[in-house]
């Protein structure tokens, strides 16, 4: 009962590739994978963009192949 | 006979091959494809700026093509990507079954939206100039 209390009451995060029914993400789509990455170019956690485990993985492969392509940075800064 | 697949193929060539090189480059790539493949369609995207400096340029002129070959031909176009002068970058992908149909697909969806919103817009144009 008193586990939660008041006012601390997270957002649920929803994995956005589930939202927008995208079953293959593409390698291509720069602006998209850019969402999923810092500042300094590292991939997010799924603890941060709550994306769901699937899709993480097929997520990390996406941005690793934009990065062999040099249509995103490897590190930034 | 041996089961084929679609693959997709990116290749990034050098702005120091000069328009003509690239150009060359380009249409060997097409020709070598379109002999061991079905050559499916070409997508040239131009001059980009790299993410990353390469061999110490800051461009690239992409190109993409998709193709369906058999299995082994993937392997001896990679290994004439890295004995050709002129491309720094290549990748070659084989396509997640069943990936094409949404991509064809949507193109259409969209022209039937944007139709029937142009027409009305028209017609308001021509309204006031008739009084």
């Amino acid at each position: 009962m008193a586990d939660r209390p008041m006012g601390n009451r997270r957002r649920r995060k929803v994995c956005g590739f589930c939202v927008d029914k995208i079953e293959h993400i593409d390698y291509k789509d720069i602006a998209r994978l850019r969402r999923y990455m810092s500042e300094r170019a590292k991939i997010l956690p799924r603890r941060v963009t709550g994306t769901c485990a699937a899709h993480q993985r097929d997520l990390t492969t996406a941005i690793k192949r934009a990065r062999q392509l040099a249509l995103l940075p490897y590190t930034s800064d | 006979m041996a089961l084929k697949a679609n693959y997709e193929t990116v290749m990034v060539f050098s702005m120091k091959q000069g328009e003509d090189g690239i150009q060359a480059l380009i249409e060997k790539f097409k020709a070598l494809i379109e002999k061991h493949a079905t050559l499916q369609s070409v997508d040239e995207w131009g001059k980009r700026k790299l993410a990353y400096l390469i061999n110490k340029e800051a461009e690239g002129y992409y190109v993409l093509m998709n193709f369906e070959s058999e299995a082994e031909f993937p392997a001896e176009l990679d290994r004439i990507f890295k004995i050709t002068d002129g491309v720094i970058r290549s990748l070659i992908i084989r396509k997640p079954e069943g990936s094409e149909i949404p991509v064809k697909e949507e193109p259409k969806a969209e022209e039937a939206a944007e139709a029937p919103a142009e027409a009305p817009a028209e017609e308001a144009v021509e309204a006031p100039a008739a009084e």
